[in-house]
């Protein structure tokens, strides 16, 4: 117990610097970015197979006629 | 109870879970204000300027933003974090050519592994704290980063299993290795 208390790995975090303030609104920029990058895959991800689904069966549905 | 107030009682994971669900970024937020200085402060243990630690920070931050659903709970959320910014962090020190050039303490061969000892985690709470500072400088950052997972964030065994995804016998292994890399470095340092 003693031994853990005198942990060296531990005090290496014993003075933490602190966090430059500008830093969060480069985060939040770079995270609104890659929502709106997100967004656009899903959005093409999800309508991609329906509209291609929807097309053939079109295409299916005329093949008949 | 204000929305503030419930949203300050969520559990990371909780919170991690309302993230995931609409991409949110206001809530993402929160998440960075629970863990930026743990985050930069890893990163500043990586890096070798304040300028680095910034940039890495702010890479593993958007990095995480993409990733997180990636997070399933198989452990503590701050256990996988760190985790994640460990191992972003090494893949950035081993991208950098110059370094893993002058990287001499990847020393241990083949042959050495089999002469290791075992190091009894007295003997490293027993070190000092500035030339311990150079020896963790001077081994592979994988084994910084595998050393500061357990003796520095506490994480046990079974834990480090879930995260390095291998067994109980590989992890021990590889803990062994660590700790006698940075004995190794540490008699080495002036």
């Amino acid at each position: 117990m003693s031994a853990k208390s005198n942990n060296p790995f531990k005090e290496l975090e014993s003075s933490l610097r602190t966090v430059p303030p500008e830093m969060r609104q480069k985060v939040m920029n770079d995270v609104a970015m890659a929502k709106l990058a997100l967004d656009l895959t899903l959005l093409v991800a999800d309508n991609y197979p329906s509209a291609l689904s929807r097309t053939l069966k079109r295409k299916k549905g005329n093949k008949k006629d | 109870m204000s929305d503030e107030d419930v949203l300050d009682a969520l559990s990371d994971e909780e919170l991690v879970a309302k993230i995931v669900k609409n991409n949110d970024p206001d809530l993402f937020g929160r998440l960075y204000d629970r863990y930026d200085q743990i985050v930069y402060n890893k990163c500043y243990g990586f890096a070798k300027s304040e300028d680095e630690a910034k940039d890495l920070t702010q890479d593993v931050f958007l990095k995480l933003f993409i990733k997180l659903r990636s997070f399933k709970g198989q452990s503590k959320f701050r256990t996988w974090l760190y985790s994640f910014t460990y191992n972003f962090c090494v893949n950035h020190v081993n991208r950098n050519k110059e370094r893993k050039i002058s990287d001499k303490a990847k020393s241990l061969s083949e042959d050495e592994d089999r002469l290791m000892v075992n190091v009894p985690d007295e003997t490293l709470f027993q070190l000092r704290l500035d030339k311990l500072k150079q020896a963790l400088e001077m081994i592979p950052p994988e084994d910084k980063s595998l050393i500061l997972l357990k003796y520095q964030d506490d994480i046990p065994i079974k834990e480090l299993m879930v995260l390095l995804d291998i067994g109980e016998s590989a992890v021990k292994m590889r803990l062994k290795r660590a700790k006698n890399r940075i004995i190794e470095a540490y008699h080495k340092v002036r």
